[in-house]
């Protein structure tokens, strides 16, 4: 009887419980997603393991566990990550899976040759400026305008502004603002002309003085916090953080103007993926049912309002637009301006390449002439290596 | 104080300056010729484990790095980077650690299977140009085709790689080694098919070899790399120096075909650069030396000089007489022994000088006495000499007076007889008149008898005169004192010509031989001595000689003349070679010689010629006679 009982429950547990691993890159809103996961545990009745990884070895521990057979189950990451759809094994994502208040630009973001290969969570992921209101009385519009209160920060013993100088993520909306676009379709762009211009005024915000070329992420976001820099240029993930530590003195602005080109950073939406063609495989059921919790609206004004996440739900969005205080207003403002990433392929080859010949060119190795044709040249090597392993 | 080379100080103290400085100079020579010698055995022996340590070194970092590699190789992202970029972040923070735990690499790369950078390190390696070195990575993909998956060192030349090291300008090469390791991708799941997928690539130029080994090099020493005879670097710390020798070690990397080839050398000192080396320490040793020795050999001097000098002033007083200074006490017992001596010297020299004193006073009142007999002695000596001079003389004169007397008393006697008879005859004749028993027959007897008588005194009486008139040649007083200039041999060749010519039937030989001296004499006195000398000959010596020959042979010299006259006649018997000049002393008596010949010759020569002659017997036969005469007269 007893071991009758005891197979039973074995058997009805092996039925319905999936253990599930969740890859999670960001630094903040992981209590929030650990949370949400050990609730959808429990009401699924699976097993729903968060694992946190960072941002910089995401994609190659992706690829890597993949190639291994020890690919998490679903990864939790920026859109421009379907580019690695073919070497990561992404399952196609049947549109049934889409929620129905997920507007189509956003899956767009997700997309490649209209093949859906992630199911947008959130969105935004966008850089804005942030000041602290404390030191700041107007938020500055323009870097001109930076530099003439730059004395006033000195005097003050703080600095001016900070940002995490030699990530690209930052330099591309330099670039964007300059016109540029990193990829156009399925073609790398980064020797275009802009590319110049903003090499160089990137580099005079450094040799002026308004940011230190040696500044880390904590720039932007630890001294910002501690109150030892007035402005920080920051992403929407920062937003929980910044207003738990400043509170109401925390102040959200546009990212000035460069002359009178409005700043357009990037801008993507944070996606499911499913390694290894994970959503194909036994655990698929469980992985859909995972996808429709997270896009539920439930979830996604958790999302919003304990993580500060913005959500995919249109509506909820819209609910948020109206009821937006002057620092949502901003960051959603600077939302419009953003430039989506682009999910091809191309767009990884273009961050690398970026990266190199931005890295390059800082360090004084190159001119910016030199830079924007090493980008290229590198970005192009690789995206036909990526082509060519495709084939 | 002077120095003088030959005072005793000078010699001393050179001595012993010289004495000790010598062996301490020739040993410390032989010295510092051993360090010398132990110096360079050390600097060989010290080469070759510099040597060896360098090619160790460099061994031991090549396998370092091929070791590193090899895990670099293990690291997927570093696998997959050739693949997809996306790993490249990783992979190039990987290779930047590798290469900065590798110092001596100059750049690091990941490349793709056709040499494409991937990802670089350090930044600025990025941007260089790899298309010198795609047949590198071809071979090596060769071999990865060949089933090799082992790494593979060559050799390289790209003057880049120098440019990224710090001071690669210290040594001119473009030459480096490029270390090459395959990537192979496996495939996770499976253990099957690998494949390559790229290589990592390093560069270590030969300024970072010669980086690393600069500080185990002595100064002065080079270092230099040789692959298959070629010369990948030479590095020279410091002034490149004339002398040096080499050590050469291989330089064995698996992963390389042929080995590298290492050749270190150092500086190799002379004998002199030793000492030029250790300068100062020799100066300040030869120094020292030197001035110890000084300082002993004036202090040895001093102690041995000044006793002498004591000594010395002791011994001068004493010369002058004063005996009454003592010897002072002296350093050494041995000079304290001699001022004893020259003490117990002086007291002995006063006691005997007031003895001598004594003695002399007595000595000189014998020797008074002495002199005086002698003088008596002498007196009479000078009285008996001049008896015995008179006596002599008279002896003399009386020999010649008796040998005179004897020649003319055989004449005289025999004409005091011819005139006796003619006496007795013409008394005859005359009482036979008175008586006239006269007869004629009688008569023409007695006349007949007194003209014989008479013809007897006539020729006894005329050889008187002759004997007279030879006696009176003898003294010469028939030659005049005139002088003449002549040459002596060409005159004598014409008179002695002359002289034999009347003797020309006994073919006579005349050799005249040497010198022809221009003298000044009294041509006829000399004219009389060959005229006595060559009748000498014919009428003593050569009486029985078939083949007479007369020699003369002249010599002369700056103020004499010698003649050597000789013939080869008969000669005279030793024991009466001193009497021929004798007077009255002939061989020839009974022929009617008188035996004043030799003699005129001897008075002649020493009183008209003022020379001297000597006779001799001539070899093998015959008699000479030696005259030596002025050459000119009277000087």
């Amino acid at each position: 009887m007893r071991v009758g009982l005891l197979l039973l429950c074995l058997l009805g547990q092996g039925a319905s419980a999936v253990e599930i691993s969740f890859l999670y890159y960001r630094e903040q809103g992981s209590a929030t997603f650990r949370a949400l996961l050990e609730e959808f545990s429990r009401d699924h009745n699976h097993l729903v393991t968060l694992y946190q990884i960072t941002s910089e070895s995401l994609k190659p521990s992706l690829i890597k566990s993949v190639l291994q057979g020890t690919a998490a189950d679903v990864v939790f990451a920026p859109s421009d990550f379907v580019g690695i759809a073919e070497q990561g094994k992404f399952s196609e994502v049947p549109q049934a899976l889409i929620s129905q208040k997920t507007n189509a630009e956003i899956q767009l973001t997700a997309s490649i040759d209209n093949t859906l290969y992630g199911i947008p969570i959130l969105q935004g992921n966008h850089l804005m400026l942030f000041y602290n209101r404390r030191l700041v009385k107007e938020p500055i519009t323009t870097w001109q305008s930076l530099l003439e209160q730059k004395d006033q920060f000195d005097e003050a013993g703080v600095a001016a502004i900070g940002w995490n100088y030699s990530e690209m993520y930052w330099f591309a909306g330099f670039y964007n603002t300059f016109g540029g676009r990193m990829t156009r379709g399925k073609l790398v762009t980064l020797n275009d002309p802009p590319m110049n211009d903003a090499l160089n005024f990137y580099k005079s915000l450094a040799t002026r003085g308004l940011v230190s070329s040696e500044c880390t992420y904590d720039c932007g976001y630890k001294d910002f916090i501690e109150g030892k820099v007035a402005y920080a240029i920051n992403g929407e993930w920062a937003v929980a953080d910044f207003e738990k530590h400043l509170g109401d003195d925390l102040g959200i602005a546009l990212i000035p103007n460069i002359g009178k080109k409005a700043f357009r950073p990037l801008s993507s939406s944070l996606v499911l993926v499913f390694p290894d063609n994970s959503l194909d495989g036994p655990k698929a059921e469980a992985l859909k049912q995972l996808s429709v919790f997270l896009q539920s609206e439930k979830v996604q004004r958790v999302l919003y309002e304990k993580a500060r996440f913005l959500p995919v739900d249109s509506q909820l969005i819209s609910e948020i637009k109206v009821n937006s205080d002057e620092n949502e207003s901003a960051m959603l403002a600077q939302l419009e301006l953003a430039v989506p990433m682009s999910a091809e392929a191309a767009q990884g080859s273009a961050w690398i390449g970026l990266r190199k010949g931005f890295e390059l060119f800082n360090k004084g190795v190159i001119d910016a002439n030199k830079a924007g044709e090493y980008m290229q040249q590198y970005a192009e090597r690789d995206y036909g290596q990526h082509l060519k392993n495709e084939n | 104080m002077r120095i003088k080379a030959n005072q005793l100080r000078t010699i001393l103290a050179l001595s012993i300056l010289l004495g000790a400085l010598l062996p301490s100079t020739l040993i410390g020579s032989f010295m510092l010729k051993q360090i010398a010698e132990q110096d360079q055995q050390a600097i060989t022996q010290t080469l070759y484990l510099k040597a060896n340590n360098i090619a160790q070194n460099i061994q031991h970092r090549v396998r370092q790095l091929l070791l590193d590699l090899q895990s670099l190789a293990q690291v997927n992202d570093v696998v997959l980077t050739p693949t997809s970029a996306i790993f490249g972040f990783h992979s190039n923070q990987l290779i930047t650690e590798v290469l900065q735990q590798n110092d001596w690499a100059s750049a690091i790369y990941i490349v793709d299977l056709d040499g494409r950078i991937i990802e670089g390190a350090p930044l600025q390696a990025e941007i260089l140009d790899l298309k010198a070195h795609l047949p590198a990575v071809r071979r090596l993909n060769q071999l990865v085709k060949q089933g090799s998956n082992n790494a593979v060192v060559e050799v390289y030349q790209d003057a880049e790689f120098a440019q990224l090291v710090e001071n690669g300008e210290a040594i001119d090469s473009d030459s480096g080694l490029l270390l090459m390791q395959p990537l192979v991708q496996k495939n996770l799941n499976a253990i099957e098919n690998s494949q390559q997928v790229g290589a990592l690539l390093v560069f270590v130029p030969m300024q970072s070899l010669w980086k690393e080994a600069e500080s185990r090099i002595s100064q002065h020493g080079s270092l230099e790399l040789f692959h298959s005879q070629r010369l990948l670097f030479k590095g020279t710390k410091g002034e490149e120096p004339i002398r040096r020798f080499y050590i050469d070690v291989d330089l064995d990397l698996s992963n390389m075909s042929e080995p590298l080839s290492l050749s270190l050398s150092a500086e190799s000192r002379s004998f002199w650069g030793l000492l030029v080396e250790r300068q100062s320490n020799v100066v300040i040793i030869l120094l020292v030396i030197f001035v110890l020795v000084a300082i002993i050999a004036l202090m040895l001097t001093r102690r041995i000089v000044d006793p002498l000098e004591h000594l010395s002033r002791l011994v001068a007083n004493y010369s002058e007489g004063r005996y009454d200074s003592k010897a002072p006490s002296l350093a050494y017992e041995e000079f304290n022994q001699v001022g004893s001596l020259l003490n117990s010297m002086a007291e002995r020299v006063t006691r005997d000088q007031e003895q001598l004193e004594q003695r002399v006073t007595e000595r000189t009142y014998e020797l008074e006495q002495a002199n005086h007999t002698l003088q008596d002695t002498l007196g009479k000596l000078n009285d008996t000499q001049l008896e015995l001079v008179e006596k002599e003389k008279m002896a003399a004169l009386g020999g010649l007076v008796a040998g005179m007397a004897h020649e003319l008393n055989t004449p005289l006697g025999v004409g005091i007889t011819a005139a006796s008879q003619l006496v007795s005859n013409f008394q005859t004749i005359g009482q036979s008149l008175e008586n006239g028993t006269l007869a004629r027959s009688d008569l023409e007897a007695l006349i007949r008898q007194g003209a014989e008588g008479g013809e007897l005194l006539e020729s006894s009486l005329q050889r008187s005169a002759a004997l007279v008139n030879t006696f009176k040649a003898l003294a010469g007083s028939d030659i005049d004192a005139s002088l003449q200039r002549l040459n002596l041999k060409t005159w004598l060749e014409q008179q002695l010509q002359m002289f034999l010519q009347p003797f020309s039937e006994r073919q006579i030989q005349l050799s005249i031989s040497g010198a022809n001296p221009n003298m000044l004499l009294n041509q006829r006195a000399v004219e009389l001595v060959f005229s006595c000398l060559i009748d000498n000959s014919i009428q003593h010596g050569f009486s029985s000689q078939t083949f007479p020959h007369i020699k003369v042979d002249i010599s002369a010299s700056h103020e004499t003349v010698e003649i050597v006259y000789q013939d080869n006649g008969t000669g005279v018997q030793a024991e009466d070679i001193n009497l021929i000049f004798n007077p009255f002393y002939t061989t020839g008596r009974s022929s009617g010689n008188v035996g004043l010949g030799l003699n005129q010759v001897y008075n002649l020569v020493h009183q008209h010629l003022l020379g001297s002659v000597e006779s001799f017997t001539a070899e093998p036969q015959g008699l000479g006679f030696k005259i030596n005469l002025p050459r000119e007269y009277g000087k």
